[in-house]
């Protein structure tokens, strides 16, 4: 087992695209992360749609090229790794998908989505073995082998999801990286997912990078928590906690938001609506945090450690 | 239309495959003497004869009929020798006429007294064939072409692109002319034949393609070929064994839509004399320019016999490649498929299947029960009673009963195919075409159900407003605000001046929250965010003066920060204008949050209803407990305690539960439970406003 440390990862997208762009002007999706995940961890990734949180979890498995920062796997260079170094690199952190509708090829059966991957991989010990490997881990996720041969449309949603969680355990990865894996599904599906995630987490050490725009799952699932926004780490702690002790303004201003806690945080009344995008300097919060002060919008706050595990990136809090 | 067209099909391609066997003579064989006989088979009252004819004048090929002379037409007689396939060997030929008797001519013969049926029959196997191999040879490069541009993209798909037009720009026939010159006329049959199948598909291949090429783009981004290649499937498999097959449909059809294409390529190359020459035969060859001169057309109109099987052919294909684009792809369907569904509807009882019944009783007392929210509500504005909605035999909504106050909000949570959204959609009328509703649906004393479109335009969008889910989708892309509010205030005033429109549009969407409200009006839909959208929805709804607002999941494409401000709103929107509201959503503690009654659907049912406060901190149906339970709450951890998760699956409204729709899931489920629906009946002791409940078991016994 492995610990994955990522240091000031940045990945900037060029706004136009073509013959006639003009290359230069660029939005920054993912700017200046890092965090760390420790052996058999879990660690939420948490913010709104276009925050970057997936951009940073597709970076990780290289679906992406970053263009600045480093990540490292137990002592690895994951941007150096090419070739059959990649390929096993990815055999040990495997990615799922948050819509199991789209991420399962729907014109192949169950067993040939399992193999599909498995059949390139170092593993491939003959077509037997294979299928008794899918018939294992079919068992494990709660369906059975006799699903192999059906198609993933005459599943319901949530054993979708178990047969897309099959596919990346089947290569038996260190690291899992769950990419909104409950938000397609039902409410009284996701508790069902949840807790197979629990299990097999417990069963094989897993560590897992859990991104999340529900809190309430995140905070009960994870370990630890980074909220992001605007392509940045905004705030870090321990995940229990966290909807009590959020420190920085946007991390308030999320936790009051969510429904059915009667949580009346002062914060929620100032913010303002319009998106604070294509910041370049300063906190990118700034344009819409009530208590922004010049500072905030001339130069970015570094981290700062409140203790605990708690990192808070804001010059205010 | 499709059927008919295979079976054309399947006849001539039948014909084609036991072409010496059907035709009774060989195709080069001459009759002495006989040119342009006319046809010559009579059904007479002692069976199918041939009329012996003989010709008056040799110079016009005038013909009379001998009266009285006819010989018998024999079927499986003996005929020139031949091997069928080139392997049997067999003298047998479907029809002729015996030996010595007078040569069968069904469709007369030709300039040089070559039996036209036979030469049709034998031709058929150079047109028939000639589509099909030059539609799969262009295929096979549209697919690797096609698939390695878009797959690739960059240089590679620029290369193969720019590859492709330089085909594009040769115009085919020009090309063909060419080749055939260079080659000179020494070709045989055979090369003929495999020259003009190449030069077809090598013209024909780039527009498929493109088609191809812009397909796999898309599908490329799709996030099981993102998975696949994380896995490291190799580039080419992905291609082909990933993307492609997701095509499978398209293609099948742009395959039967092209081969008639190609069948008339051949016949155009053929008829201007340089396809297929003698002493080979197509169909084209057979209306040659020589031959089908007006004069002979006039005189031997059995000529133009290949021209209607040609016109024949190529329907037949297009009529199936329609008919299978409408099966492959049920969105396009130009007319409902009664032929394949209406068998299947006979198949559903009328009657109500078992267990329903029980749901008589459970609707009068739902009368009763909405009778007791009457009460309530002084104004009692909209009412619903006992709605049911199926589509064909899927029933979305099984008896569902609310009444709603002014002023009131009214929340709605169910998952997906609890049929909340399906009820909602049945108070203005939106239900597609295909929905049998019944029930009431009262709006102050008017019953909405039932009226016209013309009658129920007086309340869409005028007592009724709706805002629906995703505010991006909405709008026409096209418009600008200013224009949107214009139409609708068009609606109620026709005569408005565009000043006046905009003047009130500016005050809704002030009202609804949005700064700088009179310039933002020029704006276009994609110049807003999400949460803007939204407003601009909700300032459209109110843009006729409803007092009924229908808010279908508004929130669940928005991110949580926006949603609370979208929830606020709407609060704020019930108190200064005094509206109702019907909120629906999955997420139980938002519409906990925002209503004053919420109604918990589960299999097209009302579960359990009540005051908000009261069903979230007492519920009592083991589903609101489950629902409330399965979502993490915050202070809880992993580390603490598990999820009560809810084993089993949403049910499916095509085969409804004979009893409570909950029973397969519940952990207190008794045998009553899946025997029959149990009855709606009010939720406590209490007040009559504690709301309604559809279960078996007491409080006490529920906890």
């Amino acid at each position: 087992m492995s610990s994955l440390e990522i240091h000031g990862l940045k990945k900037r997208f060029s706004k136009e695209a073509g013959f006639f762009a003009h290359y230069g002007d660029f939005v920054y999706a993912v700017n200046d992360v890092s965090f760390s995940i420790g052996e058999g961890e879990t660690y939420g990734l948490v913010g709104e749609s276009g925050c970057g949180k997936t951009t940073t979890a597709r970076l990780l498995v290289r679906m992406y090229e970053a263009d600045e920062g480093t990540i490292s796997f137990g002592g690895t260079d994951v941007r150096a790794l090419a070739g059959k170094e990649l390929s096993a690199y990815r055999e040990r952190v495997k990615y799922v998908f948050q819509d199991p509708a789209r991420s399962l090829n729907p014109r192949m059966s169950v067993a040939d989505v399992l193999l599909s991957g498995y059949r390139w991989s170092t593993k491939w010990g003959g077509k037997r073995d294979a299928r008794d490997a899918a018939a294992r881990i079919m068992e494990e996720v709660g369906l059975s082998a006799g699903d192999l041969d059906r198609r993933p449309t005459e599943f319901s949603g949530g054993q979708r999801q178990r047969i897309s969680i099959a596919r990346a355990l089947l290569l038996e990865p260190e690291l899992l990286i769950c990419d909104e894996v409950v938000s397609a599904l039902d409410v009284s599906i996701q508790g069902q997912i949840l807790n197979l995630l629990l299990d097999l987490r417990e069963a094989r050490g897993l560590s897992m990078l859990f991104i999340a725009h529900d809190l309430k799952v995140a905070s009960y699932f994870c370990d630890r928590i980074g909220v992001m926004y605007g392509g940045e780490m905004m705030e870090e702690a321990p995940a229990r906690e966290l909807y009590r002790d959020a420190r920085h303004p946007y991390s308030r201003l999320l936790f009051a938001s969510v429904a059915g806690v009667g949580n009346a945080d002062p914060i929620i009344a100032g913010v303002r609506e319009e998106p604070g995008r294509g910041v370049a300097i300063g906190c990118p919060f700034a344009p819409r945090c009530p208590l922004a002060e010049p500072r905030c919008r001339a130069s970015k706050p570094e981290y700062r450690d409140l203790g605990e595990g708690h990192r808070v990136r804001c010059f205010l809090a | 239309m499709g059927i008919a067209s295979v079976a054309i099909l399947c006849v001539l391609y039948l014909a084609m495959a036991m072409a010496e066997f059907v035709a009774p003579y060989p195709q080069t064989m001459t009759f002495e003497g006989k040119t342009f006989n006319p046809p010559n088979v009579r059904v007479t009252s002692s069976g199918i004869r041939v009329q012996e004819t003989r010709v008056v004048n040799s110079v016009t090929w005038k013909y009379v009929r001998i009266k009285d002379s006819y010989s018998p037409v024999r079927f499986f007689a003996k005929g020139v020798p031949y091997r069928l396939w080139g392997i049997v060997p067999c003298d047998r030929h479907l029809f002729a006429t015996a030996d010595g008797g007078y040569p069968v001519f069904l469709m007369g013969t030709d300039s040089l007294g070559r039996d036209l049926f036979s030469r049709i029959v034998y031709g058929s196997r150079i047109s028939l064939t000639i589509g099909f191999i030059a539609t799969a040879i262009a295929l096979l490069l549209a697919v690797v072409f096609g698939g390695l541009a878009g797959y690739f993209g960059g240089a590679a798909d620029w290369g193969i692109m720019r590859f492709s037009e330089f085909f594009m720009l040769i115009p085919g026939l020009y090309l063909i002319l060419f080749l055939r010159s260079l080659l000179g006329s020494s070709m045989d049959s055979g090369q003929s034949y495999m020259t003009i199948t190449l030069i077809l598909s090598l013209v024909g291949w780039p527009g498929m393609a493109r088609t191809i090429r812009g397909l796999v783009h898309s599908i490329k981004r799709e996030e099981f070929v993102l998975n696949a290649r994380l896995e490291r499937v190799p580039s080419l498999v992905i291609i082909f064994r990933h993307i492609i097959p997701q095509m499978a449909s398209l293609l099948i059809v742009s395959v039967a839509l092209s081969v008639p294409g190609f069948i008339m390529s051949e016949t155009t190359l053929s008829y201007l004399g340089v396809g297929i020459v003698d002493p080979a035969v197509s169909w084209g060859s057979l209306i040659k320019r020589d031959i089908s001169t007006v004069y002979n057309l006039k005189n031997y109109p059995w000529l133009l016999t290949p021209v209607w099987l040609l016109l024949a052919t190529t329907l037949a294909f297009n009529f199936l490649g329609d008919a299978l684009r409408d099966f492959l792809d049920p969105y396009h369907v130009v007319f409902p498929r009664r032929f394949l569904f209406g068998k299947r509807k006979g198949k559903v009882p009328e009657a109500q299947p078992a267990g329903e019944p029980a749901l008589e009783p459970a609707a009068s007392v739902c009368a009763s029960t909405s009778g007791e929210y009457m009460d309530i509500s002084s104004e009692n504005f909209l009412s619903v009673r006992d709605l049911r909605v199926s589509f064909g035999a899927v029933r979305a909504v099984r008896g569902v009963s609310f009444a709603l106050a002014r002023g009131e909000i009214l929340g709605i949570v169910g998952e997906s195919g609890s049929g909340k959204s399906v009820t909602t959609s049945a108070i203005p009328g939106l239900l597609p075409s295909n929905a049998s509703v019944s029930g009431s649906v009262n709006l102050e004393g008017m019953e909405l159900l039932g009226l016209g479109p013309l009658a129920l335009r007086a309340y869409r969008g005028k007592r009724i407003g709706m805002v629906f889910q995703e505010p991006g989708r909405s709008y026409d892309p096209l418009q600008t605000m200013e224009s949107a509010f214009l139409e609708t205030f068009r609606n109620t005033d026709p005569r408005i001046s565009r000043e006046e429109s905009a003047r009130r549009a500016t005050a809704l969407l002030e009202e609804v929250g949005l700064s700088n409200a009179r310039e933002r009006l020029s704006g276009f839909p994609h110049q807003f965010s999400g949460g803007q959208l939204q407003r601009i929805g909700i300032a459209l709804a109110l843009a006729q003066g409803c007092d009924l607002l229908i808010a279908d999941e508004p929130t669940t494409a928005l991110d949580v920060t926006i949603q609370a401000q979208i929830v606020a709103l709407l609060r704020e929107i019930r108190d200064t204008r005094k509206i109702s509201i019907i909120f629906i959503s999955h997420n139980i503690d938002l519409v906990a949050d925002i209503s004053d009654r919420i109604m918990v659907m589960y299999g097209g049912l009302v579960m359990e209803s009540g005051k908000a406060a009261d069903v979230i901190a007492s519920p009592i149906h083991p589903y609101t407990k489950a629902l409330l339970g399965a979502a993490p709450q915050f202070g809880s951890h992993r580390s603490i305690a598990r999820l009560a998760s809810i084993p089993g699956r949403v049910p499916d409204p095509s085969s409804p539960e004979p009893g409570c729709p909950f029973a397969p899931r519940c952990g207190l489920a008794e045998r009553r439970c899946a025997e029959a629906i149990p009855v709606l009946r009010p939720r406590d002791s209490g007040p009559p406003e504690s709301g309604a409940l559809r279960c078996v078991l007491e409080r006490e016994e529920a906890r």
